[in-house]
């Protein structure tokens, strides 16, 4: 029984951890000018974190990634939710975790081809981003109402997505779409193709979302990935113990943050945490701390067989403790907490849309019980 | 127990809602509900109040020497409940219903004379110098100076959380006119220009991007003596009058009620992604109904201050109690609001306002546009006016003895 990370893994988290300090370093300026661009993250810190060698980590080494494990993810994640890091981490995560599956299930024809965007992305030369959820679906993975009819060589693709996360700025898409045979499948879509009609929007943590419409879209019949449904849902594990380490990195900068600001703000001639009120209210946030640090561990070590299983409930368990933790950090903070001027509303922000990545507590509470 | 309104005021009632029907002007209400701030813009609260003041209905607040209506509270709460349910700018509450009454209550004739006809006409727009950076739930310990200086004082200090500061002309302000004596002693209640020298207002953008709030530094600034309310040292006197007057806003459960039945009829078009509905999963559904329940015994609990005041009594100490359970169940139904519209509910437009012919086109539903922006502002229901936690000690110490 034993804890602690490796000689390796505690490298891995120093690298992150120099990454934060050197690329934000708590300035929320640069972190507000960052989000203000077009892509909505800062160009310079994608190519900085490209070269820690983060976006390689958990792809396969066969893939030309580094073959990280989950606890690498975890130390990772962990590190950059801390750090409130702007750039599309996750979102490159999964993408590449879906080019990766699908190379390796099948030694397919079009696998160079995929090798060839699958090494741009984890050099971060080119952002491609999952276009999965719809309007319709909810948070329901299994819901595609897009079509991929196929015509001569090529696939014709119809449909709407929405909530595409780092949409705004990405150069390709991982569109979801029914196939004639009623299978789910995933073709690469060039966000400049004709027939796709980005409409960018802003999500509550600053991040450049899109909408795409997409009419009659032709895709060479080899621009399909391998592997369906399945990968997707080994894909969305893996991104909801990222998502769930995100947020306890988050809950980590909120508890650290608000714990100091109570111990030096001074109202009625004492400090703020000398009140019982507040002491009880900290030691419920440094509870649900603790106990979501358990989730995620225990997530990260899962077997193979229990990983979705795990990883579910971590979601589930963080992203309401998340919030927790937030909404007491905003309330200790006074009129302050409520401003943009603090870590504090950002990483509230932040923690929002994790909690909704591929899907909310709830969906995740459901696939948890149902994997039992 | 009889809780029906006499049919006097059910005449009323059709009165108020045949004007609302009549006065109130669409763009209006599309402003109300399309702002996801506390505070409507004076673009759209100003239009509001000059068509009540045609009316006579605009003072129902203060007393009739002064313009009031005479109302009785069932009148007043009948009002304020059809506003609301009409979606009826909120009025900005820092004239009408803070500094009026006050200046009604411990003004000079001449203080009166100068300044309410003024709040009315919306010529004077007011805005409040309370908080401190160092003097948030602990007011009493404000460190704004002012020196008498002859005819006048020279001000000097920092006030924050300065609602509409940007828009404001006049500010009511808390300062220490004697440091030598208990905190509480020493405050007196000015009344300072905003367009003088030495009045530096910042901005402070709120989470969601708006602009409500600023701080507001006061460097040798000057507020004349016959602009003092009360005498001075006087000011925690009327600054707690003034407080009493701006917790005790006791008609917010018809506003969370219709908000729940829009919402209801909102979950009824969402989408669950599984089976149907959203408004028919039973989690779902349990979790409006128990709301709507907390906004039930919200809204008897208003009408039971209001029975009080109707029968010519005092209200008990629930106004503290109404504050804590108005403000915790808006964060609730505003998370439940962010909630229901999925990753819709994610939106956070930065362009504002978010109503009229200019505002940004929403992503799935103007509902869904203003979800995210109002649960964010919302965490504020908890802080400002006392914040949850100074309302507790308040009710454990003056109602329950502890």
């Amino acid at each position: 029984m034993n804890f602690d990370l490796t000689e390796d893994q505690a490298m891995l988290q120093a690298a992150v951890e120099r990454f934060v300090a050197d690329s934000y370093g708590g300035d929320l300026e640069a972190r507000r000018a960052a989000r203000l661009t077009p892509a909505g993250f800062s160009a310079a810190n994608w190519a900085r974190l490209a070269q820690t060698g983060v976006l390689a980590l958990p792809v396969s080494e066969q893939s030309g990634g580094l073959g990280g494990g989950h606890v690498e993810l975890m130390v990772v994640m962990e590190a950059l939710g801390r750090g409130l890091v702007a750039e599309p981490v996750l979102e490159t995560l999964v993408a590449a975790a879906l080019l990766d599956g699908a190379s390796q299930a099948h030694a397919a024809a079009n696998a160079a081809q995929h090798d060839a965007l699958l090494a741009a992305m984890i050099a971060g030369e080119t952002l491609v981003t999952l276009a999965h959820s719809e309007r319709e679906a909810r948070y329901n993975l299994a819901h595609v109402g897009t079509t991929a009819r196929p015509r001569g060589d090529i696939v014709v693709i119809d449909g709407a997505k929405t909530a595409v996360l780092a949409g705004g700025a990405a150069d390709h898409f991982i569109v979801s779409a029914r196939a004639s045979d009623d299978t789910v499948g995933f073709w690469i879509v060039a966000a400049d193709a004709p027939g796709v009609d980005r409409r960018g929007y802003r999500l509550a943590d600053g991040s450049a979302a899109a909408e795409l419409t997409l009419r009659g879209v032709q895709v060479a019949r080899d621009a399909q990935l391998s592997g369906g449904l399945a990968l997707l849902l080994r894909v969305a594990a893996t991104a909801r113990l990222a998502a769930a380490a995100e947020m306890l990195g988050l809950m980590t900068l909120l508890f650290d943050t608000t714990l100091s600001y109570v111990k030096t703000r001074s109202q009625f001639g004492k400090a703020l945490g000398s009140f019982q009120v507040i002491q009880h209210r900290m030691t419920d946030a440094y509870v649900l701390v603790e106990q979501a640090r358990s989730h995620v561990v225990r997530a990260a070590l899962a077997p193979d067989a229990g990983f979705a299983r795990a990883a579910a409930g971590a979601k589930a368990f963080v992203a309401e403790a998340a919030l927790s933790v937030a909404h007491t950090a905003v309330q200790m903070h006074g009129g302050m907490g409520i401003t943009d001027e603090l870590v504090i509303g950002h990483a509230l922000k932040r923690v929002r849309v994790l909690a909704l990545t591929f899907g909310d507590a709830t969906a995740a509470l459901d696939d948890y019980r149902r994997a039992a | 127990m009889d809780m029906s309104f006499s049919p006097a005021d059910l005449a009323f009632r059709d009165e108020v809602r045949d004007f609302l029907a009549d006065e109130l002007p669409q763009r209006l209400r599309d402003g109300m509900n399309g702002t996801p701030s506390v505070f409507v813009e004076p673009e759209i609260g100003l239009e509001w109040q000059r068509i009540l003041h045609a009316r006579g209905w605009l003072a129902y607040q203060w007393p009739v020497e002064v313009g009031g209506t005479g109302w009785t509270p069932v009148q007043r709460y009948i009002f304020e409940k059809e506003c609301a349910l009409a979606d009826a700018p909120s009025l900005s509450v820092l004239g009408l219903k803070l500094v009026g009454p006050v200046i009604a209550r411990f003004g000079t004739p001449a203080q009166k004379a100068r300044f309410l006809e003024r709040i009315l006409t919306g010529d004077d727009l007011w805005c409040q110098g309370y908080s401190e950076p160092g003097s948030g739930s602990d007011l009493a310990s404000l460190k704004t100076r002012a020196v008498r200086d002859g005819d006048r004082y020279i001000v000097n200090g920092t006030k924050i959380w300065t609602t509409h500061a940007h828009y404001a002309n006049w500010m009511f302000c808390l300062a220490r006119t004697d440091p030598d004596v208990k905190p509480q002693a020493g405050i007196s209640f000015l009344l300072i220009r905003m367009d003088q020298p030495g009045v530096t207002i910042r901005p402070i953008i709120g989470m969601a991007g708006d602009h409500e709030v600023n701080q507001v530094f006061l460097d040798d600034v000057e507020a004349l003596v016959e602009n003092r309310i009360g005498d001075e040292g006087q000011g925690w006197t009327i600054a707690k009058y003034l407080l009493e007057n701006e917790r005790g806003g006791s008609c917010a459960a018809p506003r969370l009620l219709a908000e729940l039945d829009r919402l209801e009829r909102m979950a009824a078009t969402q989408p669950s992604g599984t089976n149907g509905a959203l408004g028919h999963d039973t989690d779902y559904a349990r979790r409006l109904a128990k709301l709507r329940l907390e906004a039930e015994a919200l809204e008897m609990t208003e009408l039971r201050v209001l029975g009080e005041l109707a029968q010519g009594r005092k209200p008990g100490p629930q106004t503290s109690l109404i504050k804590l359970v108005a403000s915790t169940l808006r964060q609730h139904v505003d998370e439940l609001i962010v909630e229901t519209f999925g990753y819709d509910g994610l939106q956070l437009a930065t362009e504002r306002p978010l109503y009229g012919n200019e505002s940004p086109e929403p992503i799935g539903s103007k509902p869904a546009q203003l979800a995210m922006p109002t649960y964010l502002n919302s965490r504020a229901w908890t802080i400002f006016g006392g914040s949850n936690e100074v309302q507790k000690n308040i009710i454990a110490k003056t109602v329950l003895g502890l």
